[in-house]
């Protein structure tokens, strides 16, 4: 039976003391129910006697009252705390037990072709002191923040006596003091985490990264303009926190940590950068220039490996900067090229069908259009060279040389081609700020004769140096304009490009022959004309020298100041790289040859030794 | 009149409480089979005590209950003797008999739980839906327990869990903060140091192509043509020589 049935078993045993349960229990089936009352009474009669003494009715009552107070108080004190108190209540459990995480979502870094850091973002904190809410004396408080702070505890006793609340200490603690700040556990000081933009190779690329504000907007450069590119959105999310401060993350959104580790990379070399700044600064200083650019373009696709300008500033103090320095004028700023614009006008021609590469053309040294004359730069040395090849014209840049060969065209045509290169309007560029030039209208252009005379050699219109480089892109390319930029794309850690941006395509504007054929003009400035101070030994280069009269604020051109360039283009045999050098009102005796030509020169040295161009022809041991 | 708290003094062991469940079962089974001659009945009692009595009757646990024991057998029949009017006189004096066996002999009552455990599954059984009930109860404990095993491991799991994204993401952190260090600190160096090479007195150069030592390439060896090699018979595997090569 206890096998058969355990549970009942246990029940009787259990229930036994209770005779009624066992009666209930035992009760028989059927017939023998009737029978079964007398021990049914036996049991109860037994059951009166069995029983302790009814409980008197006070202790129910009291019991019962006791029981319902409790309830009654405790459900008062539920409805006080759910719901007269409920919402501040709820606030006060929020505030502690709720946390604001924000992960460190920098604003991209960018980065060279090399992978050298030009600009990243690092945590920063501001600290503030509310006096107000010190609980310990403002003295100790001081004598502890001190050092820390690499000031004495006067000064910062002074500080705190400014406000009662709210006093700004310091605008940009490294994470490393802010860190020791905290661990001091100081009642009444705040920490405040922002970001900062740290550029580590300060001013060597800072023409062309720019610089970020307070509010961390890009000002400048590429900062400016990839703004979208860089920014990145920083997500905040409130997490709950458990009783041992730990945090308790669910509800945390997947995926808000493992942010993507792309950078935005930049065509910029910083070796040739540096190498560039540092042969400009030394023209500068030498013929005291106001101000230069040195540039540096692969033709084939229009990226700048260089973008100097001087004077340059410190991105990471760009407040101690005069405001004007933040433009690049190599962008912003207009200037007649002058004679560097002289191989244009010659593929010009060529290209219009106005002369061909052997065409010879007498040079009388100083001709007069108009009411205007037009001399060559060494006429007074040198009179009338008589008749010249159009090489030879380049490469002693003779600017009644190019007034012929212009005038061999309708000025309707040769205006046509000005515009067809875009002379007057803005490069497309990534760089932001980029300038319109500036061209005669067509009818003025076309009416008078001086306006084609003087543009033949690169006067009389103006562009920005950026617009110069892209113009010579064209002849080292075989003819097309391609768009100088400065972004590669966006890169991850392991240097794969996960995205490009996607410039407008070449425009094709001179036929290849043509270009071959200016090249080689361009070869022999280099060779044995104006450009002989660029010559590197080994290596084919074409070059063109160009000094320029500066249009004076009050009209007309100034007599003194002047603009020199020298633009390069190498290796001859496989043109790629342009090199175009700038440097405004150099004084003393300057001209493109003996100011720019030696910029360009060391460029290219080191160009060719960090792209590694192997020489044209083999190099003589030097020594 | 003050008893002994019934629950204290039966609770307490096992074979009082059997004992109890005999005794108080007695009169069922006289009621069960009131037309039974009670001679016949106090025979089929006694006699089959006679011989098993001494196997179930160890002598310790009657002396320790005896007080029990007895003041049940004295209380007991006292009580019902009132009730007990209505009953037929040979049923009286079966149950008077029976009980005064049952004082006489205190062994007697296992003769008797031996005889009611005989007779107990005709009365003891269940209302089936109680033994579901009870199934259904033995069950759900078995998933209950398991149940609460699961929640604990679960909970468990959660709070670790939680503790190890805590640890982790604290190293995350850390690991950021410190690559961020590396990457700020690696890159000021190398500014500094190309500052220093770009002064004069470093004795450091600016690289020209003169320092740059460029290799003509090889000049391309002349593939040999499979038709002026003599040795590979057409198909021959040219690898796999007939003699070995020594060196």
């Amino acid at each position: 039976m206890a096998k058969a049935d355990p549970p009942s078993s246990r029940y009787t045993r259990r229930r036994s003391s209770s005779p009624k349960l066992l009666q209930w229990r035992r009760q028989p089936p059927k017939a023998a129910k009737e029978k079964q009352q007398p021990p049914a009474e036996l049991s109860s009669l037994e059951e009166q006697l069995d029983l302790p003494q009814q409980a008197s009715p006070l202790r129910l009552v009291l019991v019962w009252a006791v029981l319902l107070v409790s309830g009654l108080a405790l459900g008062w004190n539920l409805y006080r705390l759910q719901i007269i108190r409920g919402s501040e209540l709820r606030n006060l459990a929020r505030q502690q037990q709720m946390v604001s995480l924000r992960p460190f979502v920098p604003r991209r870094s960018i980065i060279d072709r090399n992978g050298n850091v030009l600009a990243l973002d690092r945590p920063a904190y501001s600290l503030y002191a509310h006096p107000r809410l010190f609980k310990a004396p403002k003295e100790a408080i001081a004598s502890a923040v001190a050092p820390l702070l690499q000031r004495t505890p006067d000064q910062l006793l002074k500080q705190f006596n400014t406000a009662a609340t709210g006093v700004r200490m310091e605008n940009s603690l490294s994470e490393e003091v802010a860190d020791r700040i905290s661990a001091l556990r100081l009642d009444g000081i705040e920490l405040v985490k922002h970001y900062s933009r740290l550029y580590p190779q300060q001013e060597t690329a800072a023409d062309v990264v720019g610089f970020v504000n307070v509010d961390h907007k890009g000002q400048a450069g590429v900062e400016y303009s990839q703004e979208k590119l860089l920014e990145r959105f920083v997500r905040s999310v409130r997490l709950n926190r458990s009783g041992n401060g730990a945090l308790v993350p669910s509800g945390f959104p997947e995926g808000l940590t493992n942010f993507d580790d792309l950078r935005v990379q930049l065509t910029i070399d910083s070796r040739l950068q540096r190498s560039a700044r540092a042969a400009l600064k030394q023209q500068m200083e030498l013929f005291k220039a106001k101000r230069g650019t040195v540039m540096v373009m692969d033709a084939r696709d229009g990226s700048l490996l260089t973008l100097v300008s001087e004077p340059s500033y410190d991105p990471n103090q760009y407040y101690k900067y005069d405001v004007s320095l933040f433009k690049n004028w190599a962008l912003t700023d207009l200037y007649e090229p002058g004679s560097t614009f002289k191989p244009i006008n010659v593929a010009i021609a060529l290209e219009a069908g106005a002369i061909k590469p052997d065409t010879i053309i007498r040079d009388e040294g100083q001709i007069a259009v108009g009411s205007e004359v037009i001399s060559n730069y060494n006429f007074e040395e040198r009179g009338s060279p008589g008749l010249l090849t159009i090489t030879q014209i380049i490469s002693n840049s003779s600017n009644v040389g190019m007034v012929h060969i212009v005038e061999k065209m309708r000025s309707q045509t040769f205006y046509g081609w000005l515009e067809r290169l875009g002379i007057g309007q803005a490069v497309e560029t990534d760089l932001p700020f980029s300038a319109a030039g500036s061209l005669q209208g067509q009818e003025s252009f076309t009416n008078s004769r001086i306006y084609a005379a003087t543009a033949a050699f690169g006067q009389g219109f103006s562009l920005t140096p950026i617009q110069l480089l892209q113009l010579h892109g064209a002849i080292a390319n075989g003819g097309k304009l391609v768009t100088p930029h400065v972004v590669r794309g966006l890169t991850d850690s392991q240097n794969k490009l996960y995205w490009q941006p996607t410039l407008s395509s070449p425009r094709p504007i001179f036929s290849p022959a043509t270009t071959e054929a200016v090249l080689e003009m361009m070869e022999a400035v280099v060779k044995n004309g104006t450009g002989r101070v660029a010559q590197i030994p080994g290596y084919r280069i074409g070059g063109k020298t160009g000094t320029s009269q500066k249009a004076s604020p009050t009209g007309g051109y100034s007599a003194t100041a002047r603009i020199t360039s020298f633009v390069g283009i190498v290796p001859v045999d496989a043109p790629r790289y342009v090199v175009l050098a700038v440097v405004d009102e150099p004084q003393g005796r300057a001209f493109g040859s003996n100011v720019t030509a030696p910029i360009v020169k060391s460029v290219m040295e080191a160009l060719m030794a960090i792209e590694q161009v192997p020489p044209s022809q083999p190099l003589e041991a030097q020594d | 009149m003050s008893l002994p708290p019934k629950f204290a003094v039966f609770g307490k062991t096992a074979p009082s409480r059997s004992r109890l469940v005999s005794s108080t079962k007695l009169p069922d089974v006289y009621i069960g089979r009131p037309d039974v001659p009670k001679n016949d009945s106090a025979k089929g009692v006694v006699s089959p005590g006679n011989t098993p009595q001494p196997q179930f009757s160890p002598r310790t646990p009657e002396e320790g209950m005896g007080i029990k024991a007895a003041r049940r057998t004295q209380k007991k029949p006292a009580n019902r003797g009132e009730g007990m009017g209505r009953f037929s006189q040979p049923f009286r004096e079966g149950f008077a008999n029976k009980k005064a066996e049952g004082i006489r002999n205190a062994s007697r009552s296992h003769q008797t739980n031996r005889e009611t455990a005989k007779i107990l599954p005709q009365s003891e059984s269940i209302p089936l839906w109680l033994s579901w009930l009870i199934q259904w109860q033995r069950r759900s404990s078995v998933v209950t327990f398991l149940l609460v095993g699961a929640t604990l491991a679960v909970y468990g799991g959660t709070v670790y869990t939680q503790q190890l994204w805590n640890r982790e993401y604290r190293q995350l952190e850390t690991l950021q903060l410190q690559q961020r260090q590396l990457t700020a600190a690696g890159e000021v160096v190398k500014n500094e140091l190309a500052r220093q090479a770009e002064q004069q007195d470093t004795g450091l150069v600016p690289a020209t192509p003169n320092t740059n030592l460029f290799l003509q390439p090889a000049q391309q060896q002349p593939i040999p043509s499979p038709n002026s090699t003599p040795v590979a018979a057409p198909g021959a595997n040219p690898q796999l020589l007939p003699t070995p090569v020594g060196y």
